[in-house]
């Protein structure tokens, strides 16, 4: 077995390309595009704390109102058409998130619960696409 | 600080794919629109069918090893709650190919994964999604 020990990997030709070869060997992808960009594991609409809160490229959240949030990017994206996907971290099984809703931004989503009205609860939330 | 600055990365036999420990990467993603057809941003995607009312399969340019991959999609932008008078999209299903009642018409295999939503009142609509894909992908 071989091993690099380095602190970063860039791209040669394009310093944010880097091609890797899948699991069965089959086909080549790159490396950037398949990586989750944000994640967070969230508590920013309760007031109860069920578990410790951690993430990956988030700056800040804010409490819009019942039921809506944002979270803030450290490193934003380089479009708004970047997937999110998200759901509550217990609740009722009725409850669902939905991101992009309102103003989402390259730097910035937007999420709400709902079930029959909007709703609070913490919430798993992750992102991927290109950043700037 | 060291650098690496490499084009392509293989395991030491040249074909194997290196490990990231501990860490794995997204397999396919995608943003689509239902009510207008239209792709957003996607990875490894090549093609998107829109089968019925509610539901939509991503085509997938490099197929997964076998089905037991894992998929997850959420609502995206777009669909008004304030307007639709209750909850929305309160069945999230994937991994719909198994079930033959419209509109789950959709395709449950290594290169294709189908996802249906219906709204509380029974009905299904045209919403607008993020999905995403994990797992091995095929030999």
């Amino acid at each position: 077995m071989s091993e690099i020990k380095v602190d970063t990997l860039t791209g040669k030709t394009s310093a944010g390309d880097i091609t890797v070869t899948s699991e069965g060997g089959a086909a080549t992808q790159s490396l950037q595009q398949g990586l989750l960009k944000v994640w967070r594991l969230d508590e920013t609409l309760v007031t109860t704390s069920l578990f410790s809160v951690d993430s990956i490229n988030t700056s800040s959240t804010t409490d819009v109102s019942t039921g809506r949030m944002y979270i803030s990017f450290s490193n934003a994206f380089a479009a708004t058409n970047y997937p999110a996907v998200g759901n509550v971290s217990g609740g009722s099984v009725d409850d669902s998130i939905m991101t992009h809703a309102g103003s989402c931004q390259t730097g910035r989503d937007e999420l709400t619960n709902y079930d029959t009205n909007y709703k609070d609860q913490p919430l798993s939330y992750s992102a991927f696409g290109g950043l700037a | 600080m060291s650098d690496l600055r490499v084009n392509t990365i293989s395991a030491s036999d040249g074909t194997s794919p290196v490990t990231l420990t501990k860490q794995e990467g997204v397999k396919s993603r995608l943003v689509y629109a239902q009510a207008t057809t239209t792709s957003y941003g996607s990875f490894n995607i090549s093609s998107v069918t829109d089968v019925a009312t509610g539901s939509f399969t991503g085509n997938r340019t490099n197929a997964m090893s076998d089905t037991t991959y894992a998929t997850q999609f959420t609502p995206t932008m777009g669909y008004n709650v304030a307007t639709a008078g209750g909850d929305y999209s309160y069945g999230q299903r994937g991994h719909v190919g198994g079930l033959t009642a419209s509109p789950w018409l959709g395709t449950y295999s290594t290169s294709a994964t189908s996802y249906v939503s219906n709204h509380d009142n029974g009905s299904f609509y045209d919403y607008e999604w993020s999905a995403t894909t994990y797992g091995d992908l095929a030999t």
